[in-house]
C-alpha cells in the first residue's frame, strides 16, 4: 500500500504533487497545504474538501502559517515575498518584501503581531504584520537559513543553517523597546527599525554546533527548555538550555537520509522526525530511542505539523497532505450495573457511579501493562468477579507490534489507584468476558476464539466461521464476530454461529439495557437489530459515527464527530446538540446523556428529548404523551410538521403550524373544514376556495360550500345547493337574484328547482318561446294564464289538446327534507382534539389524573356493584331450589384442598407446571404439566377426543420427556427440573422433530406391504400431533402431518377391508378396489392403489373399467416393465371395452370416500367432519368414533385442535 | 486430603472417597468435627445406616442424636421427627443441629418446619443451600434466588454457594442456566463424578442442547448406571431424542420419585379414560 502510513490512524490525505508544509486552524476543522508548484490549499479535512485555493506566489510556497486569532493565514516562498492571506476574502491582503532570495519559513509570534521569517540570503527577520514593516534583520548566520521559530511563551527565537548551526537569540529587548512606556510603539517605529540599530533589540545567546551537515530545522519544545534540530547528517539532535549554557542531549540515529522536520508531541512525550529516507519516525524523548516507523513507498517527507489543542497530526511528503493521529482516544470503557469503568491515558481504571455521578479515584493501575506509549484500548468488566480484562498494545514498529490482555481484579474498596494483587496476560487482539468465569480472547491472525477460565487457562479454542475483523460483546455466552460484510451471532458454548446479519465494517456493538436490541456501529452506519440479530433499521450519518448508546426506551442516542443525535427503531434521526469536542456516549438516562471525553472526564450532557419523544410517541400511537409534549414543551419548526404529515398526522402538525398557506393545505389534508375556511379567508385565494368547497362536498358540509360558492359567486352551484338541501327560503332568493342580474337561464333553473310554474311560463312567454309557455302553464293547470298567451298568439286555445295535471300549488318536488337546517357529516374528520383532548386534561394536571382515575374506578366500582347485587338475586332466587339436591352437589373436598396449601407456603407460589396450564391453551403443556384432567378437557373440546385410552403412552412420554432430576441433598428426593421448549417459558414438548422420521416408517411398512402396521403408525403420528406443542409457523406443517396420515390411513384401511372380502362378493370388492385409488397419496405410493384397482377389474373382465384405471396408471408412470405391461392390458381391454358388472363407482364424478362405510360422497350428499383429522363422513355416520384416528367423535361440537399458544 | 476436598468430594457425591478418608490427617478439630460428619452422613448415603446408628448408641451430644436420628429413619424408613424436635430444642444455637434437624424434618415431608428451623443459622452455607433446596422443592424460586443473591456477598465463590447458585439458576430462564451449565462444567472437571456430570447434562437439556447432553449423560451413566436421577434423567432425554426409553424405566428404583410421579400419572390417566368413557359412542 504505498499511500497509507501503515498502522497509523489517517485520517485524511490528499493527492497532490510534492506539499511543502501544512498548518492546522486553531479552532476550525481546516489545514493549510503548500504546494511546491505554488498554490496553497484550504482543506476542510473532517468532510475532506478542498475549501479554497490560494494563488500569487511565483514559484514553490515554503511554509504557511495560520495566525492563532485572527482570520488570517501567512505564506512565503521562492519569490522571496512573504505574504499575508485573508481567509475572510480568500484573497492576497498585502506581501512583505525585503529578503532576495528563497524564504524557507515564515511564522506568526503567539501574541504580538509579529512574523519571523528565514530566508536564504542568510538573515532571519521579524516584521510587524500590521503596519507591514520590518522590526529586526539577524545577520549571524554564515549560510541559508532554512527555518526560525519563536519561542512558544519566551522571547526567544531559534534559527538553524547550512552552516551547521543552530542560533537562539535573545529578543527581549526588542519586545520591551517596542512596549516601552516613554516611546509608544507608533513613535519608535516611525523612527524606523534601524534608529537604535538592531544589534540593541536582540542578543546572541547561543550557537548549538555540533550537527556535521546542514541543519534543516529546529524546534523548541512546548514546555520545557529542550530544543531539536534535525539535520543533512542524518541526525537529529535533542539541546537543552539553561539561563547560562545550552548543551546537546543525545543524538538520535535511524534516519537514513537527510532530517527534513523535526517537532514536539504536545502532549506526549515524543520526538517526531520525517526524513528524505521517506520514513516518519517517533522516539521517545526521555530514553531517546525509537518509538514507531512509517515508512511510505516513494514519497519524501518535508514537514511536520502538530494541531495546538486536537491530538492530530499533520505531514506534508511528495504526494500531499497527511492527517493522522498516533493512536486512539476512545478512552476504553465499559458500563456495568449502573457503573462506568473506564481507562485513563496514565492507565489507571476509574469507576463513575451515574447513580451520585461521583468520579471516583482510579481504583487500579496498570502502568506496567502494554507499551509506553499505547493506550489501553478495550476494557471488558465482570461483575461477579469484580474483575476487568483489559487489552493494550506494545510499542514498537507497527509490523512488529503485538496486542494482549490483562486480567485483573479489581481491588474490594478504593483506596488510590494500586497495582493489581494479581494479575493474568496473555496475547489477544480483542478479549472480553461471555461469563461470569469465563472470557473469550480473539486471536485476528489465527483467527480463533479462546475461552478462558478465571485462572486464564484455556478450556477451549474455537474456529470462526467468517472471516472476523472484531470481535465485539453480546448476550452471555455468545459474542458477535463482525467481518467485512456481515456480522455473526456466534454461541460460544456450541461453537457455532446462531444468526447472520449483513452489516459491512462493523467496529462496535452496544445493546440496549434490556439486551433487546443491539446497534452495530461503523464508520459511517449504525445498523440496528434484534436480539436475535434481525435487521429492525438502519441510520446512515456523513460524520464519522464516534459512539452509540441506549436509553430505556429503546432510543440510540449517538455520538459524531460533530453531533450529539439520536436515532428510533424505525431509522428516523434528529440532531440533539452540536459538540464542540469529541465525546463518547456511555449512557442515557432521560434528558441526561453520560459522555467520556478524550481527555477521560465524565460529561454530564443535558438534552432536550422532548423531540424523539414526540416522535416515538407518535409512532407508538401515543396520544397521550403526544398531547402532554404539545402542551409542555414548546416544539416548533417545520420539521416536525413535515415528519407528522410524513407520518400521517396532519391534524396533529395543524396544532404547530402559523402559516396560513401551510395550515390550509394541513387542514384540507386531514379534513378539519373549519380550519380550512379559516385559512382559506386568510389566503384569499380561488384555488384555495375550490379545494375548499371539494372537500366540504365530500363532507357533506354545505354551511361550508354556501359560503365558498357565495364566495366564488357560483349562484348555479348555490341555487342546485338548496336544490338538494331543501332551503325553500333561499331558493327564492336564488330566483330574485336570478331576475336581478337578468339571467334567463338562472332563472329558468330556479323556476324549476322552486316548481314556480308561473314564473316559467312568464319566462318563456318573454323570451318568445309561446308555445312552450302555453303548454307549460295548461299542463300545470294555469288555465287563465295560457288562455292569455293562447290570445296573445291569436290561437284557439280549443283546438290545443293538453293534460292538464294542477301541480303550481305543490310543494317544490323532492324538497320535502329540509336538509339545510343541519350539515350531513359525509365523512367521519380525524380531528386533533379528538386524539389529543382526550387525554390532554389529564395529562395537564396530574392530581386531576388521579381524581378521574379514582372516579372511573369507583364507576365501575358501582357496576360491578351492580353485578353483585344482581348476583345476590339470583342466588336469592336459587334459595327457593333444595341446594342440597343431589344435582347441584358440588363434589369438591374443600377441607382437603386448604391443607394442601398450607403445607405449601403462607404465601401463594405459583409452581412451574401451574404456570404452564395457566398460561397455556395447548393440550400439550397441560400434559406436560401432568394436569390430564384439564388436558383431557381441552382435547375433547378442541378436537372432540373422547377415547383417551390409546393415547396412554403418548400422554405419559410427554409427561416424562421434560422432567429432569437433579441430586440434591443425600437423604432427600431430587429436585424436578423442568426442560423449556424455545420460548423458555413452556414446556418442550418432543416429537415434531420426529415427524418426518415416523413418517418414513410407516411408507417402509406400505413398502413391505405390512398394511397393519402401517395404519398404526400413522395412527400414532396422529397422536403424536394431538399432543404437540410447536412455533407458530410450524403449525400449518403438523396440519399438513395430519393431512396425509388422513389420506393413508383411508387408503390403506379401504384395502385391507377389500382383502378381507369374501371371494364371492365380487361388486363389493371391485367398489372397494376403485375406492382405494380416491385418497391422495404421495407420487411414490400413489401408482398402488390403481394397479390393485386394474388388476381386479380386469380379472372380473371390467374392461372399460380396467382401461381407465390403466390410463391413470400410464399418466403417473410412463416407463419401465410396469408401464409396459399396463400398457399391453389397456390395449387389450381397449378392444373390448365393456363391463359386466355395474358398480357404484363413477369415475367422472367428483366424490369422497366416507371413512366409516366405505361409501362414495358425492357432492351434494350432507357430511360430518371429524373435528379432529377433518376426515368427512357421511352425515349418518355422525356421532360415531372417527374410523381414522379411532379416538374421535364425528361431527362432534369441537372449537380445533390448538397446536401452539 | 484435606477437609476442603473431602467436603467437596461430600458434596459432588463421591461418598467412596470421602469413607476411604483418613480423618485423622486432619488436624483442626473444627474441621475434624465437620469430617467425621460428613464421613458419617457419607456412609448413611452408602447404605450403612445401621452400622452408623449402631455406633453412635451412647451419644449425649446433640448432633450426633441427630446423626442417630438421621440414620435411623433412613435405615428403617420411620420419621423421626419426634425425637428431633426434642434434640433441637434442647441445642438451639448450634448450626449442625440445624443443618440436621433440617434435613430429618425435610425428609419426613415437614418442609415448613425445616425452613424455620434453617432459617436461624449464623453464616452456614450448608443450612444455605438445604433451604435452597427445600425452597425449589416447593416451587419458591424467587425465594431462592433472594436467598443465594444474599449469600454471594459472603460466600466467596464456596463449592457449596455454587451449587446453590446452579440449582436455582435451573430454575430460571435460559440465560441463567447458561451459569448452571458452566458451575457444573467446572465441577465436572474438577470431580468427574456422576453428580456433576448429571448437573452439565441437565443444564445442556434445559438449554436444548440435546448432543451435548447426551454426551454429558453417558459419562454419568458410566459412573453411576443405577442412579435413579441418572435413570429418570435418561428417560426424558432419550423420548426427546425419539429414541425407546423403556430400558431406563424397568430400571428405575421404585419408589423413587421419578418412578412414583409416573406411576401416579399412569393411574391419573386411567381415571380421565374412566371419566369419559360416558362420552363414548356405542360401536
Amino acid at each position: 500500500m504505498p499511500h497509507v502510513l501503515t498502522l497509523m490512524l489517517t485520517k485524511f490525505q490528499s493527492r497532490s504533487t510534492t506539499a511543502k508544509a501544512v498548518a492546522f486552524h486553531p479552532r476550525r476543522p481546516w489545514a493549510l497545504c503548500a504546494l511546491y508548484s505554488s498554490p496553497i490549499q484550504l482543506w476542510d479535512y473532517r468532510m475532506g474538501v478542498c475549501i479554497a485555493r490560494f494563488e500569487g506566489h511565483e514559484g514553490p510556497v515554503r511554509c504557511v502559517d495560520f495566525h492563532p486569532t485572527q482570520p488570517i493565514f501567512v505564506s512565503c516562498g521562492d519569490d522571496g515575498t512573504i505574504r499575508i492571506w485573508s481567509l475572510q476574502t480568500q484573497k492576497l491582503m498585502f506581501q512583505l518584501n525585503g529578503h532576495f532570495d528563497y524564504v524557507r519559513t515564515a511564522y506568526f509570534h503567539p501574541e504580538m503581531p509579529w512574523v519571523i521569517s528565514a530566508s536564504d540570503d542568510q538573515t532571519v527577520r521579524i516584521w510587524n504584520w500590521q503596519n507591514r514593516q520590518q522590526l529586526l534583520c539577524l545577520t549571524s548566520h554564515s549560510h541559508w537559513v532554512t527555518c526560525a521559530q519563536f519561542h512558544p511563551t519566551e522571547d526567544l527565537i531559534a534559527s538553524s543553517s547550512l552552516d551547521c548551526t543552530v542560533r537562539i537569540y535573545d529578543i527581549s529587548a526588542l519586545r520591551r523597546r517596542l512596549s516601552a512606556p516613554s516611546k509608544g510603539p507608533m513613535e519608535i517605529e516611525e523612527a524606523g527599525p534601524d534608529a537604535f540599530g538592531p544589534q540593541y533589540d536582540y542578543r546572541l545567546k547561543w550557537t548549538l554546533e555540533g550537527h556535521s551537515k546542514g541543519v534543516l530545522w529546529v524546534a523548541f519544545h512546548p514546555t520545557q527548555p529542550l530544543l531539536a534540530s534535525a539535520s543533512d547528517d542524518k541526525t537529529v539532535r535533542l539541546w537543552r538550555m539553561s539561563d547560562s549554557r545550552a548543551w546537546e542531549v543525545d543524538t538520535l540515529r535511524g534516519h537514513t537520509n537527510s532530517v527534513t522536520c523535526v517537532a514536539f508531541h504536545l502532549t506526549e512525550d515524543l520526538i517526531l522526525s520525517c526524513s528524505d529516507d521517506r520514513t516518519f519516525r517517533t522516539w521517545d524523548l526521555n530514553r531517546r530511542i525509537p518509538v514507531n516507523v512509517y515508512k511510505r513507498e516513494n514519497e519524501k517527507f518535508w514537514n511536520i505539523a502538530l494541531h495546538p489543542n486536537i491530538n492530530l497530526i499533520g505531514a506534508t511528503n511528495d504526494g500531499g497532505l497527511l492527517i493522522f493521529k498516533l493512536a486512539r482516544e476512545r478512552p476504553a470503557h465499559t458500563v456495568s450495573q449502573g457503573k462506568l469503568y473506564f481507562a485513563t491515558r496514565d492507565k489507571k481504571i476509574k469507576i463513575f457511579d451515574y447513580k451520585d455521578a461521583v468520579d471516583k479515584d482510579g481504583v487500579l493501575s496498570l502502568a506496567k501493562f502494554g507499551g509506553n506509549f499505547q493506550p489501553l484500548r478495550e476494557l471488558s468488566y465482570n461483575p461477579a468477579e469484580n474483575a476487568v480484562l483489559v487489552t493494550c498494545d506494545s510499542d514498537g514498529n507497527p509490523s512488529a507490534r503485538t496486542r494482549s490482555y490483562i486480567l485483573a481484579k479489581l481491588p474490594a474498596q478504593a483506596m488510590g489507584p494500586v497495582e493489581p494483587s494479581k494479575s493474568m496476560e496473555g496475547p489477544a487482539d480483542q478479549a472480553q468476558f461471555i461469563t461470569r468465569n469465563r472470557f473469550a480472547v480473539f486471536r485476528a491472525e489465527s483467527q480463533t476464539i479462546e475461552i478462558r477460565d478465571m485462572e486464564n487457562s484455556i478450556t477451549k479454542t474455537l474456529s470462526l466461521p467468517i472471516v472476523t475483523k472484531h470481535m465485539l460483546s453480546s448476550q452471555p455466552g455468545h459474542v458477535l464476530l463482525a467481518g467485512a460484510n456481515s456480522v455473526v451471532l456466534f454461541d460460544v458454548q456450541q461453537g457455532r454461529a446462531v444468526a447472520t446479519l449483513r452489516a459491512s465494517d462493523v467496529e462496535a456493538a452496544v445493546w440496549s439495557p434490556d439486551g433487546k436490541y443491539v446497534a452495530l456501529q461503523a464508520k459511517h452506519k449504525i445498523t440496528i437489530a434484534n436480539s436475535k440479530l434481525e435487521f429492525v433499521s438502519s441510520v446512515n450519518d456523513t460524520i464519522r459515527v464516534k459512539s452509540v448508546a441506549w436509553d430505556e426506551a429503546h432510543t440510540v442516542i449517538y455520538s459524531t464527530f460533530n453531533h450529539l443525535k439520536y436515532a428510533l427503531l424505525n431509522g428516523d434521526v434528529g440532531v440533539l446538540k452540536t459538540l464542540n469536542s469529541t465525546l463518547y456516549v456511555t449512557m442515557v438516562k432521560g434528558n441526561t446523556v453520560y459522555c467520556l471525553s478524550r481527555n477521560y472526564t465524565v460529561f454530564i450532557i443535558r438534552i432536550d428529548s422532548t423531540e424523539y419523544r414526540f416522535k416515538k410517541a407518535i409512532i407508538n400511537g401515543d396520544f397521550a404523551e403526544v398531547a402532554r409534549l404539545i402542551k409542555t414543551s414548546h416544539l416548533v419548526g417545520q420539521s416536525i410538521i413535515a415528519y407528522l404529515q410524513k407520518r400521517g398526522y396532519p391534524e396533529i402538525a395543524l396544532q404547530f403550524v402559523e402559516d396560513p398557506q401551510t395550515k390550509f393545505d394541513l387542514a384540507i389534508e386531514c379534513g378539519d373544514l373549519n380550519t380550512a375556511a379559516e385559512q382559506a379567508g386568510v389566503l384569499n385565494k380561488p384555488i384555495a376556495d375550490k379545494l375548499l368547497a371539494a372537500e366540504a362536498l365530500n363532507q357533506g358540509n354545505h354551511d361550508i360550500l354556501e359560503d365558498v360558492y357565495q364566495k366564488q359567486r357560483a349562484f348555479d352551484k348555490l341555487a342546485f345547493l338548496y336544490l338538494i338541501t331543501g332551503n325553500r327560503s333561499r331558493l327564492q332568493k336564488m330566483e330574485e337574484i336570478a331576475d336581478a342580474r337578468g339571467d334567463t337561464l338562472a332563472r329558468f333553473q330556479t323556476s324549476i328547482f322552486l316548481n314556480s310554474v308561473e314564473n316559467r311560463a312568464q319566462l318563456l312567454r318573454e323570451a318568445g318561446q309561446a308555445p312552450l309557455a302555453y303548454a307549460t302553464a295548461k299542463s300545470n293547470g294555469l288555465g287563465e294564464l295560457a288562455s292569455q298567451i293562447a290570445a296573445e298568439q291569436g290561437i284557439d286555445e280549443s283546438k290545443i289538446d293538453i293534460p292538464v295535471h294542477n301541480v303550481a300549488k305543490d310543494n317544490v318536488v323532492g324538497v320535502s327534507i329540509e336538509g339545510f337546517r343541519e350539515n350531513w357529516p359525509l365523512h367521519e374528520k380525524k380531528s386533533a382534539e379528538a386524539l389529543l383532548t382526550m387525554t390532554s386534561t389529564v395529562s395537564d394536571e396530574p392530581t386531576e389524573y388521579v381524581d378521574e382515575v379514582q372516579s372511573a374506578s369507583e364507576v365501575e366500582e358501582d357496576g360491578f356493584n351492580d353485578n353483585l347485587d344482581a348476583l345476590d338475586d339470583l342466588v336469592d332466587g336459587f334459595d327457593d331450589i333444595d341446594v342440597n339436591d343431589e344435582g347441584w352437589d358440588l363434589d369438591v373436598d374443600v377441607g382437603e384442598e386448604e391443607a394442601d396449601v398450607q403445607a405449601v407456603s403462607s404465601t401463594t407460589v405459583v409452581t412451574e407446571k401451574e404456570r404452564w396450564v395457566r398460561n397455556s391453551t395447548v393440550p400439550a403443556d397441560h400434559v406436560a404439566a401432568g394436569s390430564f384432567e384439564t388436558a383431557a378437557q381441552l382435547l375433547n373440546r378442541q378436537a372432540g377426543i373422547v377415547n383417551f385410552a390409546p393415547l396412554k403412552r403418548r400422554f405419559l412420554e410427554v409427561y416424562e420427556a421434560n422432567k429432569a432430576y437433579i441430586t440434591g441433598h443425600d437423604g432427600l428426593p431430587p429436585l424436578e427440573v423442568y426442560v423449556r421448549g424455545n420460548n423458555d417459558v413452556l414446556p418442550y414438548i418432543p416429537g415434531f422433530d420426529s415427524l418426518g422420521s415416523k413418517l418414513q416408517e410407516a411408507y417402509k411398512f406400505i413398502k413391505a406391504a405390512k398394511l397393519e402396521l402401517a395404519i398404526e403408525t400413522f395412527r400414532e403420528i396422529l397422536y403424536t400431533v394431538l399432543i404437540l406443542s410447536v412455533d407458530e409457523s410450524d403449525v400449518p406443517e403438523c396440519l399438513k402431518v395430519v393431512e396425509i396420515c388422513r389420506n393413508y390411513i383411508l387408503a390403506f384401511s379401504i384395502e385391507l377391508k377389500r382383502r378381507s372380502l369374501p371371494a364371492s362378493e365380487t361388486k363389493r370388492n371391485l367398489e372397494l378396489a376403485a375406492y382405494f385409488t380416491k385418497p391422495t397419496l404421495r407420487p411414490a405410493h400413489a401408482p398402488l392403489p390403481l394397479q390393485v384397482a386394474l388388476t381386479q377389474a380386469f380379472q372380473q373382465q371390467e374392461f372399460a373399467l380396467a382401461s381407465y384405471f390403466a390410463g391413470k396408471y400410464l399418466e403417473l408412470v410412463k416407463t419401465g416393465p410396469g408401464a409396459e405391461k399396463v400398457r399391453k392390458i389397456k390395449a387389450r381391454c381397449d378392444a373390448n371395452p365393456l363391463d359386466k358388472v355395474d358398480i357404484d363407482f363413477d369415475q367422472f364424478a367428483n366424490f369422497t370416500i366416507c371413512p366409516g362405510t366405505l361409501t362414495p360422497i358425492y357432492e351434494s350428499e350432507p357430511t360430518a367432519t371429524d373435528p379432529f383429522t377433518g376426515a368427512v363422513y357421511h352425515a349418518s355416520e355422525k356421532g360415531k368414533l372417527c374410523s381414522i384416528s379411532g379416538i374421535s367423535v364425528i361431527g362432534a361440537a369441537a372449537s380445533g385442535l390448538r397446536l401452539s399458544n | 486430603m484435606s477437609f476442603e476436598s473431602l467436603e467437596q468430594s461430600f458434596y459432588t457425591g463421591d461418598y467412596k472417597a470421602v469413607i476411604e478418608t483418613d480423618l485423622e490427617a486432619i488436624a483442626d478439630p473444627e474441621e475434624n468435627f465437620k469430617a467425621q460428619l460428613l464421613h458419617a452422613r457419607a456412609r448413611i448415603a452408602d447404605g450403612k445406616a445401621k452400622e452408623v446408628s449402631a455406633a453412635l448408641t451412647s451419644s449425649n451430644d446433640s448432633v450426633w442424636a441427630l446423626v442417630k436420628v438421621y440414620a435411623d429413619s433412613v435405615a428403617t424408613g420411620v420419621d423421626g421427627t419426634d425425637k428431633a424436635v426434642d434434640i433441637v430444642e434442647s441445642d438451639r444455637d448450634n448450626n449442625y443441629v440445624k443443618l440436621l434437624g433440617g434435613l430429618i424434618f425435610a425428609r419426613a415431608g415437614e418442609l415448613e418446619k425445616a425452613l424455620a428451623l434453617l432459617k436461624t443459622h449464623e453464616s452456614s452455607l450448608e443450612c444455605v443451600l438445604l433451604t435452597v433446596q427445600i425452597l425449589l422443592m416447593q416451587g419458591r424460586v424467587e425465594e431462592a434466588v433472594v436467598l443465594v443473591n444474599e449469600t454471594r456477598k459472603w460466600a466467596n465463590d464456596h463449592l457449596l454457594y455454587n451449587l446453590a447458585e446452579a440449582w436455582t439458576c435451573l430454575f430460571q430462564n435460559k440465560e441463567q442456566v447458561q451459569k448452571t451449565y458452566y458451575i457444573f462444567e467446572e465441577l465436572s472437571g474438577s470431580h468427574p463424578t456422576a453428580r456433576t456430570y448429571l448437573g452439565e447434562t441437565i443444564a445442556q437439556l434445559k438449554l436444548l442442547r440435546f448432543p451435548e447432553a447426551s454426551e454429558s449423560l453417558r459419562q454419568a451413566v458410566a459412573l453411576s448406571p443405577d442412579s435413579d436421577d441418572v435413570l429418570a434423567t435418561n428417560i426424558a432425554l432419550a423420548l426427546i431424542q425419539n429414541e425407546d426409553a423403556q430400558e431406563f424405566r424397568d430400571n428405575l428404583g421404585k419408589t423413587s420419585l421419578p418412578a412414583n410421579a409416573l406411576r401416579e400419572k399412569s393411574e391419573l390417566f386411567d381415571r380421565v379414560v374412566q371419566k369419559y368413557q360416558s362420552q363414548m359412542p356405542r360401536a
